[in-house]
């Protein structure tokens, strides 16, 4: 665990969208610890409906995910004007070759890979964070 | 193997034409030289018999002549006789001479009068009317005649207008001479005998031609060619030299023809009996008989062609039928079979390829059946394979994600993340966390094992830099190290080249559980990895001051599960798999993992491995 | 560039041949005039000579002949003796007693040849006549022209025996044989050379009496030039009787060609005609036993003692001095 403050996310609304509960728990968990507004949705089909709703600063997407994927859920957003320019980081079990390129020139911002441990998470999301230039100015130490 | 279709054989190569053109050949040379042969001899012996011909044609009418000749004498010697018969007075003499003369006159073929006359010339008696009174000392026999018995060789009589022959013989009184008897001769016996053209054909003739200006004292049997005119040929050149012989020559006309020619010099007559026939009528026979034989070569030659080409559809078209059902075979048609009733080696032939299509056809209907079934088990395989991927890669995604919440929980937990843990809890939360990863681990080294042995693992050659891959793992593992209190040593061979080809995760797995293994079986001392280049490659070498492995054990330490003592309780933690997994990808790559230990002092495991390097201008790998 | 060198070579070999003159021999002289004044028109009858000059051989001898041709002029029957005394020709062709009656007044000619070596003088008769031989002719009508030809067959009828009271004997005037054919006369003297063939030609077949048969030998066709001719150019003398006889020899041998060199002369001859006078002569010409152009002494002797006889000539002459055999080949006759 590094030293990241623990309201760096504080006002933050962040969706994450994944089929797996006890991912979307984890996950939820440690972002809310760092203050964040967590919302979260099961598929695809709900994440767009949430994020209209929410709009929140950036979406975490599961890839793989019954009824929309995560693929699926990008090319929705990206079609909807005003939500468009959420970024979305992808969330992925498997780790492959070619999966980051894929990932971003299908318009992902970037991707982290499971499991997401206490340890790890944040520093990956922040160096992540840091790196998308409308979000990164909110980052506040 | 190629399947031909019915090859063109070039045409000359065709055995019907090859065949036909040998039987020409068998049987044209022997007739070409046996009537080469025949006609040779056959125009020589033709050449031979027309000279002959002419020869005896020649010597007949020269016998005639003389015959002719003789005769005139004989009558001449008749007449004389009759003169000294009754001498009694000059004047009853003659008056009795005149009906002697006439009878013998009129009596002989050979001649035309008798007449006689006296030494001035004057005729006093003669067979004929007119010539009494007539004088003839202007005549060329005159002034011979009165010496001896004289010939006048043939000349042109004026009055008459015809060739006129005289023979002459001085008539004596004792001593006194009183005249001299003449005959003229029958010249138109002497046309006769030369206008008599049996054995000479169309074109054949017989002449006599005078010394005197060579003129012709028989007329030619062309048009056109007279008598008063002067004419030369070399058979006629030869007669008046003298010369007896037989030529090829061209003759007296204009223009020359070619003639066979017999020349004869009479002496008595001064002139040349020429016997001539024309070449072409002459050799017509033998020209008939060598086209006959033309045209009987060119007949033999067509029957022989015409024959052959018969015969040898005997054999060609059975071969034919044999190579098209032969291509139609090859083309996949295996029911074809070969027609043929025949008790002779073509039919053996044809019998035996039948046979053997049948066999070809079995044989392809049991190889199809044996390649379906093939091709359908391997389709099984497959699918049976792809269901082992699929299901790897589904008990993958399935064994990992209940693991990753464990860990992800267990993590947040232990972080101290808003949840506080008394120390037992804390320390059963790290053990409940410690064992999740280890079998996380064992999941993964499964997996990957499991991949390796359904052989669908798939390496890949990209650029990797071992100076990177280095420092990458001395960050992973330098945790343990702290940990322990080891010193963790990096040695990178500068003449390993920058970036090399390889896959990286692979490397990293084999290196990493080796480090993993160094770090957890040394107590003190340090660890070292070391990576260099060897003859041939290049290697991963990590060594340690640990227990080491004794030598017994060296034989399963890289089997599944196994550890030194054999057992397979993990005192020092691991998933059993490790070196497994180790020597399974070293070996995937191309490469092996060779131990040296000792026990009490270390162990050193090294990976040794091919090197491959960009080949953008080299292209083959070092 | 090598192929330039043979051929400039050859051309000027070519240019040195052809520039050079013919100056091979030494230089001829220009050929020799001669005149030659025939006996009558140009006809078969001088083919000879028509012969010998368009075969080349005056041109041989280096003689440039020019043949005059005889018959009638404006002044009347051309005389071939008065024409080379007047010196319009330096030969000329003649008959045997012609020429002794000159030579008897004092003419200076010269016989050098004869052409025809018997007469060709004959009694010619159609068959119906029945005269066949000279006592036949008693009881007939005979034509004969005055001058030689009477004088021959006066002789034959003396020497033959024959009373020439009983013979109808008729002066000929025309030069045709219309009077025999047409019956007006039973025979003719004529050349059987001549009015003989005529006679075969109308399509008759005429009987002959041969003047020479009978020892009645005359030479009708005679060269002859001047004493003084001969005594100062005898080359030219002996090149014309050699062209003479090399003419006759190309008559013997081809009587066809020589009648085509008379046509050059005369084209108004009907040639099938003239070939068949010239064939007829040929064997009067080329007599077995004599050479072309010879002179036997009987004969001259003969016709000059015939012309005494019939009191033509006056004083007999020497007969030796009307002939000369020197320019023949053999002084054979």
């Amino acid at each position: 665990m590094s030293n990241i403050p623990p309201n760096l996310l504080k006002g933050w609304d962040i969706v994450i969208i994944d089929d797996e509960p006890d991912s979307l728990e984890v996950a939820r968990y440690i972002l809310d610890f760092y203050g964040a507004n967590v919302h979260t949705a099961i598929n695809g089909r709900e994440g767009v409906a949430l994020v209209e709703k929410v709009k929140p600063r950036f979406v975490i997407s599961d890839l793989s995910m019954p009824e929309m994927d995560g693929w699926e859920f990008l090319s929705a957003l990206r079609s909807t004007v005003y939500v468009q320019d959420i970024p979305v980081i992808a969330l992925t079990a498997h780790a492959m070759k070619g999966d980051r390129e894929r990932a971003i020139a299908a318009g992902f911002h970037n991707y982290l890979t499971k499991p997401l441990t206490a340890n790890t998470f944040m520093d990956e999301l922040l160096i992540l964070l840091l790196d998308i230039p409308q979000l990164s100015e909110y980052l506040t130490f | 193997m190629q399947t031909a279709t019915t090859t063109h054989i070039p045409f000359f190569s065709r055995l019907r034409l090859r065949l036909t053109a040998l039987f020409l050949v068998v049987a044209i040379i022997p007739i070409v030289l046996i009537t080469t042969i025949v006609a040779r001899q056959v125009e020589a012996q033709s050449r031979s018999q027309i000279f002959n011909q002419l020869e005896s044609i020649s010597i007949l009418k020269s016998q005639q002549i003389d015959q002719w000749l003789q005769d005139g004498r004989e009558q001449l010697a008749l007449f004389l006789v009759s003169l000294q018969h009754d001498s009694a007075t000059q004047a009853s003499l003659f008056e009795h001479a005149t009906s002697t003369v006439r009878q013998i006159a009129d009596a002989s073929t050979s001649i035309d009068d008798i007449f006689f006359y006296n030494p001035q010339g004057e005729v006093i008696f003669s067979s004929d009317e007119v010539l009494v009174g007539r004088v003839v000392n202007r005549q060329s026999y005159f002034d011979a005649s009165l010496v001896e018995d004289h010939l006048q060789a043939p000349f042109f009589d004026v009055s008459s207008g015809t060739l006129a022959l005289i023979a002459t013989s001085p008539v004596y009184n004792g001593d006194e001479l009183i005249g001299v008897a003449a005959i003229r001769y029958n010249t138109e016996e002497l046309n006769r005998i030369m206008f008599e053209r049996t054995g000479l054909g169309e074109t054949g003739e017989t002449y006599l031609v005078s010394r005197e200006n060579n003129y012709f004292l028989t007329a030619s049997r062309f048009e056109g060619y007279t008598l008063n005119r002067a004419y030369t040929s070399a058979g006629i050149e030869q007669a008046l030299g003298g010369q007896v012989g037989s030529g090829l020559y061209g003759d007296y006309r204009s223009p020359a023809v070619s003639v066979f020619g017999n020349y004869r010099w009479l002496p008595e007559l001064e002139s040349g009996l020429i016997t001539e026939i024309d070449e072409e009528e002459a050799l017509s026979a033998l020209n008939q008989a060598q086209v006959t034989i033309v045209i009987l070569a060119i007949l033999v030659s067509a029957i022989v062609v015409f024959v052959g080409f018969i015969v040898t559809n005997i054999l060609t078209r059975p071969i034919s039928q044999i190579t098209n059902s032969a291509s139609a075979i090859a083309q996949g048609h295996f029911d074809q079979r070969v027609l043929l009733t025949r008790s002779d080696e073509i039919g053996v032939l044809a019998t035996a390829f039948n046979n053997m299509a049948q066999a070809v056809q079995d044989r392809t209907l049991q190889m199809e059946e044996a390649r379906d079934e093939a091709l359908a088990a391997q389709r099984i395989a497959r699918e049976n394979s792809r269901l082992k991927s699929e299901f790897l890669s589904t008990m993958s995604h399935e064994l990992r994600t209940p693991l990753n919440a464990i860990e992800g929980f267990t993590s947040i937990m232990l972080s101290g993340m808003g949840i506080e843990l008394s120390p037992r809890a804390e320390d059963m939360v790290r053990r409940v966390s410690m064992n999740s990863k280890r079998l996380l681990q064992l999941i993964n080294d499964f997996l990957d094992l499991s991949r390796i042995e359904a052989g669908r693992l798939e390496l890949v050659k990209s650029p990797v830099s071992p100076e990177g891959l280095a420092h990458k793992w001395q960050n992973e593992v330098s945790v343990l190290a702290e940990g322990k209190g080891l010193e963790f040593i990096v040695n990178i061979d500068p003449n390993l080249p920058p970036i090399i080809l390889g896959d990286e995760d692979a490397l990293s797995k084999v290196a990493i559980n080796l480090l993993g293994n160094a770090f957890k079986f040394t107590q003190q001392g340090q660890v070292t990895l070391e990576l260099s280049c060897i003859s041939g490659g290049w290697k991963i070498a990590v060594s340690d001051t640990g227990i080491g492995i004794p030598s017994h054990a060296r034989e399963y330490i890289f089997e599944e599960f196994r550890q030194v003592d054999g057992s397979s309780k993990r005192l020092y933690g691991g998933t059993g798999l490790g070196l497994s997994l180790v020597q399974k990808l070293s070996r995937a790559m191309g490469g092996n993992v060779s131990l040296q230990s000792e026990v009490g002092k270390g162990s050193i495991f090294t990976v040794t491995l091919p090197l491959e390097v960009e080949t953008i201008a080299q292209g083959a790998a070092v | 560039m090598k192929r330039i060198v043979p051929v400039i070579i050859t051309i000027i070999l070519i240019s040195l041949v052809a520039c050079s003159p013919t100056q091979v021999a030494t230089p001829t002289p220009a050929p020799t005039a001669v005149s030659i004044q025939l006996s009558w028109i140009n006809e078969y009858s001088s083919s000879v000579f028509h012969t010998a000059v368009r075969n080349g051989h005056f041109a041989e001898q280096n003689l440039e002949a020019t043949l005059i041709e005889a018959g009638f002029n404006d002044a009347g029957f051309i005389d071939p003796i008065q024409a080379v005394l007047n010196g319009e020709a330096e030969f000329a062709l003649s008959n045997s007693a012609s020429l002794i009656e000159a030579r008897a007044a004092g003419q200076p000619v010269v016989a050098i040849a004869s052409v025809l070596q018997r007469s060709p003088l004959a009694v010619i008769s159609l068959p119906e006549a029945g005269i066949t031989r000279p006592e036949d002719l008693a009881g007939h009508t005979v034509s004969v022209a005055d001058g030689g030809a009477r004088a021959v067959y006066e002789t034959l009828l003396l020497t033959q025996n024959i009373d020439a009271s009983t013979v109808n004997t008729v002066a000929r005037t025309s030069f045709g044989i219309e009077p025999l054919i047409n019956g007006e006369v039973d025979a003719m003297v004529a050349w059987i050379i001549n009015e003989g063939v005529a006679v075969e030609e109308a399509g008759f077949d005429p009987q002959f009496i041969l003047m020479s048969d009978y020892g009645v030998d005359t030479y009708d066709f005679v060269v002859f030039t001047t004493e003084t001719m001969i005594a100062e150019h005898p080359e030219t003398v002996r090149g014309v009787v050699t062209a003479v006889r090399e003419g006759a020899q190309d008559v013997v041998d081809n009587p066809a060609q020589s009648i085509e060199n008379t046509l050059t002369y005369n084209s108004e001859l009907v040639q099938a005609e003239q070939l068949r006078r010239l064939e007829a002569t040929i064997p009067l010409m080329n007599v077995p036993g004599h050479q072309l152009g010879g002179m036997d002494a009987e004969v001259w002797q003969f016709t000059h003692d015939f012309l005494v006889e019939r009191g033509i000539l006056t004083e007999p002459v020497d007969v030796s001095e009307v002939y000369t055999l020197e320019f023949l080949p053999n002084d054979a006759a």
